[in-house]
């Protein structure tokens, strides 16, 4: 129980003290309502001929860059923060306080998620009402799988950033690993749903991890069927699983590794 | 030398500088809050400061951190503009002619670099040589010249950033020179140097003055630069200046005296530490102040007669402490003359014993 | 009248040697660290590169966007990465400005007896941006191929759309004297420019090309250049010229105006 409230207060810290930057925050939320406002005009253009594309209507295609936006740009730092204690050797003077470093992290980085959530959220559903109105064939009973996938989506970003993060015990230099991590998951299912890229490259998307963070809550939002819900969800399960796991064991041997060579 | 303002180097006119900022309170209630209508609080950095300083000389600045040092140096150099007063550097309006003024003086400030980083400092020379609009082959003998004046020959090819701090130092001394300012600035010249590398900053800065008679403004926490420099030192308090003397005379009054710390073994004649002026002491430690001309050698040999000595050292009297202490000289003071008023204070006590040495 | 106009010149001449020997030891300074310099463009290319894809796509499915092809399209982004590539390459502090001033770190340059809108802008180089400014060559030339009229043509609308695109970065910043930190406001602008840059204008309703020809200028960043190129006319490229001087000349003053009131660095929030 103690031990507990001890990483809620971390989170706690953590969101006040995301809290004092409101204009960097506020510029976040513009940034989210100008992106999604530019998709609804090229889509408006695009299927202007031909109304829909791959299942997709505008009013479907904006809901889906909202709920997958959503997802990423509520996305917490740890990637950095991490570097930045293993790097610096900030993470040696960590080693001995009361308190799991993962966990640390895990606190700090989700009440980081937490604020940026809850000021897009908001804004996502508002200017998804204003510029296409009520979402076509949403139902109800759709909303605990969209919620718990979005969720999962957030724990499998971070997970993968942490697990990313942990190749600072090794390497000089891993920024490379987590920029191509992030082209990843941007090209597969945030810039365009799986749906419109072409056969092969789609083939392989869906047995790799990176849709499984944007693209996964937005599809089972916009097209929600039992199918779409058992073919998703499980896998983004396993994914967010596999990644904390991995992380838990590249920490564990980081510090050993740490303990050898003396920080 | 007289008010002709041609041969002042300096001339400012009751300057001062109020700052507004922005008042920020914890918590989340009062974040929100202060970015809806934040609230202002006025600060008034410099409060009137009147100041003449003559061509050529050699000019302490001096107080404490907040005092007004940098703020009313960002004033005279153009950085900042004055709420209200006048000034003049070299005949130029700091305000109106900044770029024509900055052809004319020089400045070290501080920690910010004038070096490039990565870059050996002959690239910032040249790049500092176009800034300044030397032309090709003036630079050149002028880098010659002070490459050999700063004996940094050597270190011209190798990036800033593998110069150790005494080096640097130099190279960006060097620098703010180039293009021959009539008065340099240095704030904080010494500040983290070694005792070696600070008398070589010393001595340069006092060949730049008699070489090329420029006219040195600088501010310093250590008394050390301020005695072994400067002919005339301005102390600066809360925004006003509180004491414009000669150093002789300042010397007289307040930087001749000495702390001495010292640790006993043990005592074999305590009565001859009788009349000497302990500070703090409990059992063998205690701590002394003693007046340099011609004290410190009868309190060291009082010492020695005391007991056995087993760590001793002199330094001197922090600056805070000294101006302190001409606080309360003035406080005093103030009581018999009530007519001081709040506005301009010159350290009256001081030029009256000034011997013509300093600047007026 | 003569020796005022030669002072002028000289005036201009010596901004713009300046100008040039930053970009020298900036470029020299990068070299210090070469493989992360280059490691940082490539990075940025490729980043481009994954629009072009983005594309493809879409048009692999319709055959026209609002009267604009996928050839069009490419030359959009070919203009407005160099365009923001150059300006990033050669004043690369345009992002820092904001920051800059709050710290207090002006002073360096009202020291210098130079422009200070144009030293402290042009004192750093953005070494990422060199990525973007060369992938807009590489789509040129494969969509116009080698035509010297036109790349020269190009290479006018990008030194121009750049000093634009700097002008109205540097009023968000120069907001810093009167609000204080304005990098926010700084970030709006530019995520604006750069997005409406990126589509056909033609996608966008009236409301937004009113904004995208005034305020957020970023209609004369690409969109003009971009039809003088398919259609050259001499008028046409008089009047952009004009407005781009306009907007910087205006961003100038707006900068002078706001640095009477710089604090140096002691515009410290308080916490209480």
């Amino acid at each position: 129980m103690r031990t507990l409230r001890k990483y809620l207060l971390v989170a706690e810290t953590s969101i006040s003290s995301n809290m004092m930057y409101a204009a960097n925050f506020l510029a976040g939320t513009f940034f989210f309502a100008l992106i999604i406002f530019v998709f609804l005009q090229l889509w408006n253009a695009i299927s202007l001929n031909s109304g829909s594309m791959e299942g997709y209507t505008v009013n479907r295609m904006v809901w889906y860059y909202i709920a997958a936006e959503l997802v990423v740009l509520s996305k917490s730092d740890v990637f950095r923060s991490m570097n930045e204690e293993i790097r610096g050797g900030g993470i040696a003077y960590k080693l001995n306080k009361p308190y799991s470093f993962i966990a640390y992290q895990f606190s700090d980085g989700m009440g980081q998620t937490a604020v940026r959530l809850c000021a897009n959220l908001p804004v996502g559903i508002l200017v998804g009402f204003l510029y296409v109105g009520r979402l076509e064939g949403f139902v109800w009973e759709s909303l605990p799988a969209v919620i718990l996938s979005v969720l999962f989506g957030i724990l499998l970003n971070f997970f993968m950033d942490a697990f990313i993060g942990m190749t600072a015990f090794w390497t000089e230099d891993n920024s490379a690993f987590y920029w191509i991590a992030q082209k990843l998951s941007f090209v597969l299912g945030l810039l365009l749903p799986l749906e419109f890229l072409p056969g092969v490259i789609r083939q392989i998307a869906v047995y790799l991890p990176f849709s499984y963070i944007a693209y996964a809550p937005a599809r089972l939002l916009t097209s929600f069927s039992k199918e779409t819900l058992t073919s998703i969800l499980p896998v983004q399960v396993l994914y967010t699983a596999l990644f904390a796991a991995l992380t838990a064991w590249m920490y564990m041997k980081g510090v050993k590794k740490l303990n050898v060579n003396g920080g | 030398m007289d008010k002709a303002d041609s041969a002042s180097a300096i001339v400012a006119k009751d300057l001062r500088k109020v700052f507004k900022t922005k008042i920020k309170k914890e918590g989340f209630r009062e974040s929100v809050k202060s970015i809806i209508g934040p609230e202002y609080k006025e600060i008034e950095a410099v409060r009137g400061i009147t100041l003449e300083v003559p061509r050529g000389e050699l000019v302490a600045f001096l107080g404490p951190n907040g005092a007004g040092k940098s703020t009313t140096i960002k004033m005279l150099t153009g950085i900042l503009h004055p709420t209200s007063g006048n000034m003049s550097v070299l005949g130029f309006d700091p305000q109106k002619q900044r770029k024509e003024l900055s052809f004319k003086i020089g400045s070290v400030f501080g920690q910010k670099s004038q070096l490039w980083f990565h870059l050996p400092p002959i690239d910032s020379f040249r790049l500092l040589g176009a800034i300044y609009e030397i032309d090709g082959r003036t630079l050149d003998s002028r880098i010659k010249e002070i490459v050999e004046l700063f004996e940094i020959g050597e270190l011209m090819d190798t990036p800033v950033r593998k110069l150790s701090l005494g080096q640097r130092m130099r190279c960006e001394f060097a620098a703010s020179i180039l293009h021959r300012p009539r008065i340099v600035f240095l704030d904080e010249p010494t500040i983290g140097l070694d005792v070696l590398v600070k008398q070589k900053i010393r001595e340069l800065i006092v060949r730049l003055n008699r070489e090329e008679n420029t006219t040195i403004f600088l501010t310093s926490h250590d008394i050390g630069d301020v005695e072994q420099l400067c002919n005339r030192a301005v102390i600066i308090n809360h925004g006003r200046i509180v004491l414009d003397s000669s150093i002789k005379a300042l010397k007289y009054g307040y930087l001749n005296r000495k702390i001495i710390d010292v640790k006993f073994n043990e005592f074999s004649d305590r009565s001859s530490l009788e009349g000497l002026n302990i500070i703090k002491g409990n059992g063998l430690a205690m701590k002394l102040e003693a007046d340099e001309s011609g004290g410190i050698q009868e309190v060291m040999s009082r010492l020695m007669r005391a007991g056995s000595i087993l760590d001793v050292t002199i330094s001197d009297i922090p600056m805070e402490k000294i101006i302190g202490d001409i606080y309360r000289d003035k406080d005093t003071e103030d009581n018999d003359i009530e007519a001081t008023s709040a506005g301009e204070v010159r350290g009256c006590d001081c030029s009256e014993t000034e011997d013509g040495g300093g600047g007026s | 009248m003569s020796t005022e106009a030669e002072g002028r010149r000289n005036i201009i001449c010596t901004h713009l040697k300046l100008i040039a020997l930053y970009f020298k030891y900036n470029l020299q300074a990068a070299m210090e660290y070469r493989a992360s310099f280059i490691a940082q463009s490539i990075g940025m290319f490729l980043n481009d590169t994954f629009f072009i894809f983005f594309w493809w796509v879409i048009f692999s499915k319709v055959s026209s966007l609002g009267g604009y092809g996928f050839k069009d399209v490419m030359l959009i982004w070919a203009l407005a990465a160099s365009t923001f590539g150059f300006l990033h390459i050669v004043f690369g502090n345009v992002r820092q400005l904001s920051r800059i001033i709050m710290n207090g770190e002006l002073d360096t340059y009202l020291l210098q007896p130079k422009n200070v809108f144009i030293n402290v802008h042009c004192s750093r180089m953005d070494f990422s941006a060199w990525g973007d400014f060369i992938y807009g060559y590489v789509l040129f030339f494969i969509v116009c191929g080698l035509n010297p009229l036109k790349l020269l043509l190009f290479t006018l609308f990008v030194i121009a759309g750049g000093l634009l695109t700097g002008a109205v970065m540097a009023s968000a910043d120069t907001l810093t004297f009167y609000i204080g930190n304005s990098s926010a406001i700084t970030r709006i602008v530019t995520e604006f420019l750069l997005n409406f840059s990126l589509y056909p204008d033609s996608i966008f309703g009236r409301e937004v090309k009113w904004i995208m020809y005034s305020l957020l200028p970023a209609g004369f960043i690409v969109f003009i250049p971009f039809k003088l190129l398919s259609a050259f006319s001499w008028y046409g490229l008089l009047g952009l010229m004009a407005v781009d001087t306009a907007y910087i000349c205006l961003a100038w003053l707006f900068f002078k105006k706001g640095l009477k009131r710089y604090e140096s660095g002691n515009l410290i929030t308080t916490k209480l």
